[in-house]
């Protein structure tokens, strides 16, 4: 290292970081990527932030990394040095109210490991595992693409879990439990059935996990059944149940467990006649199961009868147009439940079709363009009582985008294509937050705009709030002008909202929490 | 108050004189860094003057520079021709030297400054850092420690060493801070004995530099307020209790915050300290004299435009409700009132009320962290409506200057204030009649 250097990295050091409850100041941001930074999640809620930064070489293999941890009033609770093989990325953290886990990615020799940290910054020894081929390719993807990870979850004040594909006999998923001293509890392995078995979380509570399988012949295939899969605290599975009834097949988007032990599942559900991963979905159902995965209740709230009592004539003819993708579902203090939705259809590229024809006529062997294209709609919250039945539709106007879908995009069915959006960040729903009561709701998302003769478009951002004894939901626009070289929104505590400014002249970044207002 | 424009070119003329003779100082091994140093510290200085963070006025001015005139006659072993002091906007407690003979009261602690021998205990031993030349020895010592040999050897070493250069670097500067630190705190051992010296021989007892002292013992502790923001607001504590505002207290934790490395010692050390140099002066003398009790006056209602300028916008209402509750409602403190409550509202509907108030911390006093529990915590539409009622309330007492109408008009177009709106957006068009600069206004309807 040269002097120059080295008189940089001791001007640099003079400098602090400035920490405010509220107000957070990161200085000397130039030296390390953001994308090792990110929310700790304790279930849906934001409990803080965490930062993960090189410091120093170590020896030839290692380096030590520092870990900073902001709670969500942006205190930092922790700063911590760690040292691990310079190759390391640290791909998600989770909070499970006693300890945060913390899961880490070495790219040179294909590991998985785990480290929690307690309330006093106390880190501990790393469980690490072999990364399997299927697991290498998500990870690298995602550390390039910035994707976000949300394979660990915190599924009680002892636990941590975190899913990935297997595949043994077949192809199908494992889940890894953690506990809060960073080691292995169990592990459970869902059956490797004929075909391809792949599995997502759904929901938790301190008694169980309650797993979505779908399962299907083969990759190649669009013909999927579901089933839900509830593991208990000890990695054994406790039932099971198919998603069908005698006249509909079920695909739920979402679950939520209540604290009696109670499920509400909620999705869309298809004509049992038809292969649902293909036809038009008929509805939205609620689900209720009680604690033994029988079925308390089942509700149908069709399109065409319904939603549409609810709709005006033009948002009827624009709902027929489009499906819809339920991102989060919440349970109010009133027992209202409310689906959050967005609208989103698939239809011929007008500008691709033409690109492929060009470089077909040219002679080019292929072109990225694609001939779909996919248009992202209005958000569509459905609120039902407690009972399941539909209480109001809001259908919240933005403006619509078209997103370029990929080479590819064009085959898979549009439930698969919806989670395939959701992954890679095209819609433009954000987050959903709600207070401890769970009397306020707040769903972000952000709404593009590309004015007449600019070549960019502009953001804003926009906060749906459903409180408890309004009449009807309100929106928060979200604008205000910066001076930053780059401006950030993101979820933050339950009726805040996290605003980051990268100011590339002072190579700073500022952080604060400013209230939603509603 | 308006900027005396006699005392702002005097003070220009002075500074200017300043740079031009340190630039003539006597050779040194530092001269050139020297000069880059005066040259840094001057530009610093006229950008202080031309952005008026000084408040330039005889009321003030003349009582400040009579003040300091006693010193100096008292004291005429050392030259304090080049020594002038002026009362600043900035509204934390604290006095500084700048080095270049300009001692800066801050506003902040004038106000809280009990009598004139407080006043002049923080002046001598202000002057006695300048006469003591410590501005420059600082500097000399910092180029000095970053261009010595050993510090130049030990940098070297960590820059050979392939590992764990961070974690060396870190430990070389920690020490570096703590020799810089122990530094600080005798000299200020040391301007407080030559300091202590002028107070006396100016005629003050020494009780007043000890009650100084305690005074400043207790800048920590916030002021006691009189006002209740959440009743003048007539916020329901009920349906909205403070708990359920969702935010924490601030807690400022730093390392260098620690008694055996702040810059200034503790004070109890520095009235022991006093106490043992010996006892001089009268203490029958009553230091309330009427020039200082005049001073004072002036000083307290110059306060709540300082928090305005600086856009401190809480601790301006906060300060007009207590000066209400203490007094009487002033037309200026009413104008302050309005313009703060529409500028928090604005800047909560813009999403930036973090820029604009601060979280609670143990350093403000209970009603500015009440009223930051409110602006960040209290649903938008009822945090609009109890501000906007007490705008609405003072605006009748309030100064029709343009400043506040302004803000007024632009609260009741916000708040969609279909009866007050057009009779303020009348009578504002009225008294300002520019109609180039009203074109904005003018488009404004409800």
């Amino acid at each position: 290292m040269k002097m120059n250097k080295i008189l940089s990295m001791l001007a640099l050091l003079l400098l602090t970081t400035v920490a405010l409850a509220q107000k957070y100041t990161m200085e000397d941001v130039g030296r390390y990527s953001l994308r090792d930074a990110g929310t700790i999640m304790e279930g849906n809620v934001i409990k803080g932030y965490f930062y993960f930064y090189y410091t120093e070489k170590t020896s030839r293999k290692t380096a030590n990394y520092q870990i900073v941890v902001l709670d969500n009033n942006l205190k930092e609770t922790a700063s911590e040095t760690i040292e691990e093989s310079r190759y390391v990325s640290m791909l998600e953290a989770s909070y499970n109210g006693v300890s945060v886990l913390f899961k880490f990615y070495d790219t040179k020799e294909k590991k998985v490991y785990y480290r929690t940290m307690d309330e006093n910054g106390r880190i501990s020894n790393k469980e690490e595992r072999d990364a399997n081929k299927y697991e290498t390719a998500a990870y690298l993807q995602s550390l390039s693409k910035e994707l976000k990870n949300a394979n660990v979850n915190s599924v009680s004040k002892d636990y941590f879990v975190d899913m990935y594909t297997y595949k043994d006999k077949g192809y199908t998923y494992k889940m890894d439990c953690i506990d809060n001293d960073g080691v292995l509890a169990w592990s459970y392995t869902a059956d490797a059935a004929k075909g391809v078995n792949t599995g997502g979380y759904l929901a938790s509570n301190k008694d169980r996990i309650l797993i979505l399988e779908a399962n299907s012949k083969s990759i190649l295939s669009r013909d999927y059944t579901f089933k839900i899969v509830s593991v208990d605290m000890r990695g054994e599975k406790e039932y099971e149940f198919d998603l069908n009834t005698s006249k509909y097949n079920l695909l739920p988007h979402n679950a939520v467990i209540s604290d009696n032990g109670e499920t509400t599942l909620l999705g869309e559900y298809y004509d049992i006649k038809e292969k649902s991963m293909k036809s038009e979905s008929l509805g939205v159902f609620v689900r209720k199961v009680d604690s033994n995965g029988e079925t308390i209740s089942d509700n149908f709230i069709s399109w065409s009868k319904d939603i549409s009592a609810k709709l005006t004539p033009a948002q009827r003819k624009e709902v027929r147009s489009y499906s819809i993708y339920f991102h989060n579902i919440e349970i109010t203090s009133t027992g209202d439940i409310i689906a959050i939705g967005e609208q989103f259809k698939k239809q011929v590229s007008a500008g691709g079709t033409a690109l492929k024809m060009l470089g077909n006529m040219s002679g080019a062997v292929s072109t990225s363009a694609s001939n779909f294209e996919i248009k992202i709609g209005d958000m569509f919250m459905i609120t039902l009582n407690s009972d399941a039945t539909l209480k109001n539709v809001d259908v919240i106007e933005k403006l619509p985008r078209r997103v370029n879908a990929g080479e590819g995009y064009g085959l898979v069915s549009k439930h698969l294509l919806a989670k395939l959006m959701d992954a890679e960040g095209y819609f433009d729903y954000s987050f959903t937050q709600t207070n401890e009561d769970k009397s306020i709701v707040s769903i972000g998302y952000t709404e593009k705009n590309r004015e007449k003769g600019k070549i960019f478009a502009t953001t804003k951002f926009n906060v749906i709030t459903y409180a408890a004894g309004d009449s009807e939901p309100s929106v928060d626009n979200v604008e205000f002008e910066t001076e930053a070289t780059d401006m950030r929104i993101s979820p933050a505590k339950p009726g805040y909202l996290l605003i980051s400014e990268y100011f590339k002249k002072s190579n700073t970044v500022e952080l604060r929490l400013e209230p939603i207002n509603f | 108050m308006q900027t005396d424009l006699n005392i702002k070119n005097a003070y220009e003329q002075f500074l200017s004189d300043g740079y031009v003779s340190s630039r003539s100082q006597p050779k040194s091994e530092y001269k050139s860094d020297l000069k880059s140093y005066y040259k840094t510290r001057y530009a610093s200085s006229l950008q202080r003057l031309e952005n008026d963070h000084f408040i330039m006025h005889p009321s003030v001015s003349v009582y400040l520079d009579q003040l300091l005139d006693i010193i100096a006659q008292s004291n005429s072993t050392f030259n304090f021709d080049e020594v002038r002091v002026l009362l600043a906007k900035y509204v934390w407690p604290n006095a500084f030297s700048v080095g270049d003979g300009t001692l800066v009261l801050n506003i902040g602690l004038a106000m809280r400054l009990e009598n004139e021998a407080q006043l002049a205990f923080v002046l001598s031993h202000e002057a006695a850092h300048y006469l003591l030349n410590h501005s420059d020895e600082d500097f000399i010592r910092r180029f000095y420690d970053k261009n010595s040999d050993a510090f130049k050897a030990k940098l070297e070493e960590i820059n050979k060493s392939e590992y764990y250069q961070v974690t060396k670097l870190k430990e070389l500067l920690k020490s570096n801070i703590y020799s810089e630190r122990s530094h600080s705190r005798v000299h200020e051992f040391s301007a407080d004995s030559l300091g202590l010296v002028f107070y006396l021989n100016a005629g003050y007892d020494i009780s007043g530099a000890i009650s100084t002292l305690e005074l400043l013992d207790r800048l920590n502790e916030p002021i006691p307020d009189k006002v209740n923001i959440f009743t003048r607001l007539n916020i329901d504590t009920i349906a909205y209790p403070k708990a359920s505002l969702n935010l924490v207290d601030l807690e400022r934790e730093d390392v260098l915050e620690m008694d055996s490395v702040k810059t200034h010692p503790d004070c109890y050390k520095r009235i022991v300290a006093i106490v043992a140099m010996g006892s001089t002066g009268n203490a029958e003398i009553n230091y309330k004299t009427e020039a200082f009790i005049d001073f004072k006056d002036a000083v307290n209602s110059e306060v709540v435009h300082c928090h305005l300028f600086f856009d401190a916008v809480g601790d301006a209402l906060i300060h007009s409700l207590n000066q209400e509750e203490e007094k009487e409602m002033t037309p200026e403190n009413a104008s302050a009132i309005v313009i703060s409550a529409h500028r928090m509202v604005h800047a909560r509907k813009k999403h930036r009320i973090s820029t604009v108030i601060s979280s609670p911390s143990r350093e403000d006093t209970s009603a500015v962290n009440d009223l930051a529990r409110i602006a960040h915590g209290l649903r938008f539409s009822i945090f609009s409506k109890a501000l906007y009622a007490l705008a609405k309330e003072k605006y009748a007492s309030a100064i029709k200057d343009k400043n506040t109408m302004y803000e007024m008009l632009a609260f009741s177009y916000l708040m969609k204030d279909k009866e007050l709106f057009p009779i303020v957006k009348a009578s504002y068009l009225e008294k300002f009649p520019n109609k180039k600069e009203n074109k904005a206004i003018m488009d404004m309807s409800l």
